[in-house]
């Protein structure tokens, strides 16, 4: 199981950079990019904090996907 | 500041302390010869211990002076080790998993220091502060094996 974001994709829609979104949900810039590409799945407070900054649900920022055989 | 650069520090200060100890060791077999009649006087060569303090004077203030301009209280600057200052919940993980690790190397570790330590009658003819030696190594093997699980994370 992988857990995929789109937050890359969101944060260039608001125009937040990764150290403005990692101020606004409390952590710092290196997590924000290590949970973009997938190397950290965050907490779920962190994941929540997140969606809030995008006024967004969960699963419309996350999305759970199945690894390939 | 750079984990590789708080690796060094670290691995400098131990190495120092173990100086100053094995000059303490060569003081204290004097001072028990003195007692025991053999000796005439004790002699204490100050260059290590004066080296080492003097060093982690040093150390110890960049460290301190770096923690307290990130915003870290007193009592975290002068106590917490800067490995192990966390500012989020993925330091924290990271964290969590080397302490882990060198968990695992301290059970190894353990058993074939103290194995090492069965050599010291031997040893300790030509090396009187082997003890010394040998218990510097476990945390030596536990801040290599924090250092690289941590770096290796991070890659």
């Amino acid at each position: 199981m992988m857990l995929n974001n789109r937050i890359r994709e969101l944060r260039a829609r608001f125009r937040f950079t990764q150290q403005e979104l990692a101020s606004k949900v409390g952590v710092t810039r290196q997590t924000i990019a290590a949970v973009e590409k997938g190397e950290y799945v965050p907490s779920l407070l962190l994941a929540m904090k997140i969606c809030r900054e995008f006024d967004m649900s969960i699963e419309e920022v996350f999305q759970l996907q199945e690894e390939s055989e | 500041m750079k984990l590789s650069v708080i690796y060094m520090m670290n691995v400098i200060v131990l190495g120092l302390f173990g100086w100053a100890m094995v000059t303490y060791y060569d003081a204290a077999s004097q001072f028990q010869r003195l007692m025991s009649g053999n000796g005439d006087d004790v002699i204490i060569n100050i260059t290590p211990i004066f080296i080492t303090l003097l060093i982690v004077s040093i150390i110890g203030f960049m460290i301190t002076r770096n923690k307290r301009r990130n915003n870290k209280g007193w009592k975290e600057a002068l106590l917490l080790p800067s490995e192990l200052c966390e500012d989020d919940e993925r330091e924290k993980t990271l964290t969590a998993h080397a302490c882990r690790n060198a968990y695992i190397a301290m059970m190894f570790t353990s058993p074939l220091l103290i194995a090492a330590m069965t050599l010291q009658p031997v040893v300790s003819k030509q090396f009187p502060a082997y003890p010394i030696l040998v218990l510097l190594f476990l945390p030596f093997v536990q801040i290599s094996v924090f250092y690289f699980s941590l770096r290796r994370k991070l890659r």
